[in-house]
């Protein structure tokens, strides 16, 4: 609000500004030129001074009962004819706006706060003597100083600039068209005008690591830090065994040799590494939250995504990411530098996370089809998902049936105020212990909770 | 998630329409007490309206606050006291819907504040100037000629508005 009020003065600009314009015309329609464009006009009578007649009426009408004592009656009734006069000579404003958006900074990391400036310029012939600018924040972003709209009037060739700020959240967000009412000095006469002015916000979180998901055995062929049940080379105690011919002199249990004359040989659990595809449920579903104000399923599967995709990088195991979405997202399991930052750009800009809900409909048979190929055979699959509803445990349930091993990571973002959010809540606790009762692993991550937390508490239980 | 507005009408707006409707009552005041009684009841509803951004209450509260004006003429204020009251009761109305009406489309918080100078300046340049010829008519009129004078000049100017539609 301080900002906007220091700037909220017009101040007279020079002509030759290159920008382009938005400049609209009764006459001549809507002209647009190549980036900014007017994307409806709708004219509306505010029908505000009406009344202003009958009240006109009601003075005169008195003075002329009451006779020729009192004229001031007749002069009241003269008011009210003049405003309703001032009235009708309204005309649709004519309105050519050149208008821009900028930003404080285009590609913000998570919660930064983004300076947006709007300004306004004035390139018709007349005083607009009433302009309201409301600008089209994306939906899921929130302001938090300052207010995307405002008030002015503007003399021609000045302009108006305000400033608000938003905190920037994951993902990739389009400006809305602006939204402009202009009218003509009685107010009797609207003018609506959408403006596009193409804006985009893109915050890419960094990936960061946390606690590894403890895996289970189903590994690749390379070596890595997923302990097996097959015995060679490693560090943990697997077996002991009868010596052959060629085992290595380091691994020959020399005390069973002492003891018993006889050679044997160590066996170790050897380490592989897995191959994991982090599948994220990103449906229409995976947008529910528990309240407004909190974070949505998929926004804290994403933050888990993340933090998983490099825990189990670091770690040397393979990782892919594939989206449960109408839309595509696939990204097949590899490891190195490059392919973590892909992911890093796919978690966060892939049109099958974005921040709005996908359009299209989710058909589970097209997807299995389409996705149900891609999974390498001996890969691990964790699960990210709400489990708010059928589909995801008999997807897992599948999954672990095709000889995957499934790790489900679930954030709860039920809630309980209400019985029928309790019913959903009881619903969901159901699943999570039908898929447990299967034998997959699930993590039941509550918003409370740190994802890290929720992780050793689930590892601890596993373990034993 | 986008944030929602507060909304409310336009303070500056409304606290404007509210000082203009004072003068209204004010006006009036010194000639007639019914007069100022029903322009104060006016008044009351007229404040509700405006600050609670109720488009009724207000619009009901000026037309009981021009109301007020009316008596205060037919008790006999005199004509001057009567078109400033009348014109304020106007343009309070006028100010107070455009405060509610920038409300709904910018919120409470929204700086509308040159906005609202600028239309309050127009409306009452339409009030300066329509007080001024009707007391021109008035004291030019007033001197001797017969009533149905100006009641005609009145049609004629009510004839004209009508014709000035587009």
């Amino acid at each position: 609000m301080t900002a906007a009020a220091d700037t909220a003065e017009p101040v007279p600009t020079s002509d030759d500004d290159p920008a382009t314009d938005a400049s609209v015309d009764p006459d001549e329609g809507v002209d647009a030129d190549a980036e900014v464009t007017v994307t409806h006009v709708v004219d509306r009578e505010t029908n505000r001074w009406v009344g202003v007649g009958a009240l006109a009426f009601l003075a005169g009408g008195l003075g002329v009962l009451l006779g020729g004592g009192v004229p001031s009656l007749l002069l009241a009734a003269a008011i009210g004819v003049a405003y309703a006069a001032f009235s009708r000579t309204a005309r649709p404003p004519v309105v050519d706006l050149h208008v821009e958006r900028t930003l404080g900074e285009a590609t913000p990391d998570p919660d930064d706060s983004v300076e947006v400036t709007v300004t306004v310029r004035n390139d018709g012939p007349g005083l607009l003597s009433d302009l309201r600018i409301v600008d089209g924040v994306p939906r899921a972003v929130t302001v938090d100083e300052g207010t995307p709209r405002h008030g002015t009037a503007l003399r021609p060739g000045h302009e108006v600039r305000f400033n608000y700020t938003v905190t920037a959240r994951r993902g990739v967000h389009e400006f809305e068209p602006m939204t402009v009412y202009v009218r003509d000095p009685a107010g009797s006469i609207e003018r609506e005008l959408a403006i596009d002015v193409p804006t985009r916000l893109t915050c890419v979180p960094p990936l960061s690591a946390t606690e590894p998901l403890s895996l289970r055995g189903l590994t690749s062929r390379y070596a890595g830090r997923v302990t097996t049940d097959t015995g060679g080379e490693g560090v943990e105690f697997h077996a002991v065994r009868e010596y052959r011919h060629g085992d290595p002199v380091n691994r020959i249990d020399w005390n069973n040799r002492a003891r018993t004359g006889a050679l044997a040989t160590l066996e170790f659990r050897e380490e592989r590494a897995a191959r994991v595809i982090l599948m994220i449920d990103a449906r229409e579903e995976a947008y529910w939250a528990a309240s407004p104000d909190d974070e949505n399923a998929l926004e804290r599967s994403i933050e888990a995504a993340n933090a998983l995709f490099a825990a189990l990088l670091d770690r040397g195991d393979q990782v892919g990411i594939v989206a449960i979405s109408p839309i595509e997202c696939w990204l097949p399991p590899g490891a190195g530098r490059e392919h973590r930052t892909q992911a890093q750009l796919r978690l966060a800009t892939a049109p099958a996370f974005s921040p709005q809900p996908p359009e299209d409909r989710f058909f589970r048979s097209l997807w299995r089809r389409r996705v149900g190929q891609r999974i390498p055979d001996n890969s691990q699959v964790i699960v990210l998902s709400s489990l708010c509803d059928e589909f995801v445990p008999k997807e897992v349930r599948r999954l672990d049936a095709l000889g995957h091993t499934v790790t489900v990571v679930s954030p709860d973002v039920t809630a309980a105020d209400t019985p029928g959010r309790r019913l959903v809540a009881i619903e969901r606790d159901l699943r999570i212990t039908w898929l447990r009762e299967s034998g997959v692993r699930v993590v039941n991550w509550d918003p409370e909770d740190s994802l890290a937390l929720a992780l050793r508490r689930a590892d601890a239980r596993w373990i034993r | 998630m986008s944030d929602l507005p507060s909304f409310g009408p336009n303070r500056v707006g409304a606290l404007a329409s509210l000082g203009v409707a004072l003068l209204a009552l004010g006006a009036g005041a010194p000639y007639s007490g019914t007069g100022t009684l029903v322009g104060a009841t006016g008044l009351a509803l007229f404040a509700i309206g405006a600050l609670g951004g109720r488009r009724g209450s207000a619009t009901l509260g000026a037309v009981v606050l021009f109301s007020g004006v009316v008596i205060a003429g037919w008790e006999g204020a005199p004509v001057g006291a009567v078109l400033v009251g009348a014109t304020a009761a106007v343009v309070a109305w006028d100010l107070a819907e455009h405060a509610i009406g920038l409300g709904e489309q910018l919120g409470r918080e929204a700086d509308a504040t040159r906005n609202v100078i600028v239309h309050g300046a127009v409306s009452l340049a339409v009030g300066t100037i329509a007080i001024s010829a009707s007391y021109g008519v008035y004291s030019v009129v007033g001197g001797g000629l017969p009533l149905s004078t100006l009641i005609l000049l009145l049609l004629a100017a009510i004839t004209l508005t009508a014709a000035l539609r587009p």
